[in-house]
């Protein structure tokens, strides 16, 4: 099959399932209805197996580096890294398979591991920002001003000691929120009118981009 | 010479050691956590609206609760969490949970430990865990469609039909409050899309801080209550009258809030002072 009728039948079928979800959306069809049930379920397994092909792909990246042969430069280090990501990887992937994500092994190595290491970085934010408020939040001109005084609002208006020291902080911060949900709103629903647009270009077969296929050169047609 | 001396101070100040300024930050959060001040705490409108939509759930309701968290989120979010689990199981609501990542169902695992479930109140009957599904909007769509198709076990592997609380609770139409846990708006949005949007399910939000300035977008119109971090979780808990670590937690974060908005203030003036100095 030549790539172009290829990228045709992709594209049928793409404006297949639009549709149909489109339908099953705004009416309540029986048949229509069970055919898109079995199309989620598909998207669910289809995803299941994304997790498997991620991890399949990050085992092939990492097992090239530690059996590369040419050195290169801080290739020792990297080696080291991806060892230990491998044996990291395969620990949890083998008590997870045999014993369980509900073993009290899995979650061991969940708890003494992934999670202090995911909340120390986490946690290391909050240095960052004392020491990048301290040396960058600069006033130098009317709009870094205005910045600097929604953040004190915002601050002393979400930290509990803010109302202690005035309790007129809290209702402030109500305001801002209240200016600042108009403008996420706005982006909000432009988000979604470029969402409609980009739905309706895949249905009309004029967007290719997740084809492989470039505006203007490639596809051609 | 006494101005010199007086611009060097601010000079100093302005070239601090980075490690000074994180040594205060490490000496204030150890000491709030050693020696809480038990600051007040007030309860904010989205809070209070949030507790509202709990307390006025007829009994025997049943809630779906969307977990989307990761490791370092956990100490924002499982205040609200663990408030809201016992809240729902106090008011004898029952709450259907899954989770929307892979990283969710541990740390769930780790929360259940801390959650005071009320006496009578069991695994099956009062609250069911269908796990992690992956698939992100397509999963909410289908579980709204169908949720015994979509997960047909349960987390413990029982078959879903062999669950009692389970037979009545087939489609989104049998769900009568969306809770949606996040640290980002889109699980949110695909809620109300797929449940409030189709099934005219009520929505409501537990939301990193991060989040909330998105979510907020959609309270108080289509997202009914919002608990908005560490802090909403707090509010929470004295509304409930459960508390945990979300309280336990405020006084650290007013004093490193406070810490925070001094350095800009110092940084400033000096910068000013020297400035002028200069000229």
């Amino acid at each position: 099959m030549s790539i172009l009728y290829r990228k045709h039948l992709v594209v049928m079928v793409s404006t297949l399932v639009i549709l149909l979800m489109l339908v099953d959306f705004f009416f309540t069809i029986p048949g229509i209805s069970d055919v898109v049930g079995t199309i989620q379920r598909w998207g669910i397994v289809l995803s299941g197996f994304a997790l498997i092909l991620g991890s399949a792909y990050l085992a092939r990246r990492h097992l090239t580096n530690l059996f590369r042969l040419a050195p290169m430069r801080g290739s020792k280090v990297e080696r080291w890294y991806s060892a230990v990501l491998l044996v990291s990887m395969l620990s949890v992937l083998i008590i997870g398979l045999f014993r369980g994500s509900d073993s009290s092994e899995y979650l061991w190595m969940f708890s003494s591991f992934i999670s202090p290491l995911q909340s120390t970085i986490y946690s290391l934010s909050v240095f960052w920002l004392m020491s990048a408020s301290y040396r960058a939040f600069r006033v130098r001109n009317i709009d870094s001003a205005i910045l600097l005084i929604v953040v004190f609002i915002s601050f002393l208006g979400y930290i509990p000691i803010g109302a202690v020291i005035w309790p007129g902080f809290p209702d402030l911060l109500d305001w801002v929120f209240t200016i600042q949900s108009g403008t996420s709103r706005a982006i909000v629903v432009a988000a979604a009118l470029g969402t409609f647009a980009l739905c309706l270009r895949v249905l009309l077969g004029q967007e290719k981009a997740f084809l492989g296929v470039e505006e203007g050169g490639g596809g051609g047609e | 010479m006494v101005e010199a001396e007086k611009m060097g101070i601010w000079k100093k100040l302005q070239d601090v050691d980075y490690r000074v300024i994180y040594l205060i930050g490490l000496l204030a959060s150890f000491g709030t956590t050693l020696y809480p001040l038990g600051i007040p705490i007030t309860v904010t409108e989205s809070t209070n609206a949030f507790y509202k939509v709990i307390e006025d759930m007829p009994e025997g309701s049943t809630i779906i609760l969307s977990i989307d968290f990761s490791p370092y989120q956990y100490p924002e979010l499982s205040p609200g969490i663990r408030a809201f689990m016992v809240h729902a199981l106090k008011n004898d609501l029952k709450v259907v949970l899954w989770f929307y990542n892979n990283l969710a169902s541990p740390l769930w695992q780790n929360l259940l430990k801390d959650i005071p479930i009320p006496a009578g109140k069991e695994y099956g009957k009062d609250w069911v865990n269908l796990g992690y599904i992956p698939g992100l909007e397509t999963a909410v769509a289908a579980l709204a469609k169908n949720i015994h198709e979509v997960a047909s076990m349960d987390y413990y592997n029982t078959p879903i039909e062999n669950i009692p609380m389970m037979n009545n609770i087939k489609t989104g139409e049998d769900i009568s409050l969306y809770c949606a846990v996040t640290g980002s708006v889109e699980p949110l949005e695909e809620a109300l899309r797929q449940f409030s949007t189709t099934f005219k399910t009520p929505v409501i939000c537990v939301a990193a801080s991060v989040a909330f300035i998105m979510v907020s977008a959609y309270y108080p119109n289509q997202v009914l209550g919002v608990l908005n971090g560490v802090s909403g979780g707090a509010e929470y808990e004295l509304l409930v009258k459960t508390p945990w670590k979300g309280l336990a937690n405020t006084d650290g974060l007013s004093v490193i809030g406070l810490i925070i908005l001094g350095f800009v203030i110092i940084g400033n003036i000096g910068e000013i002072v020297i400035k002028r100095r200069e000229k």
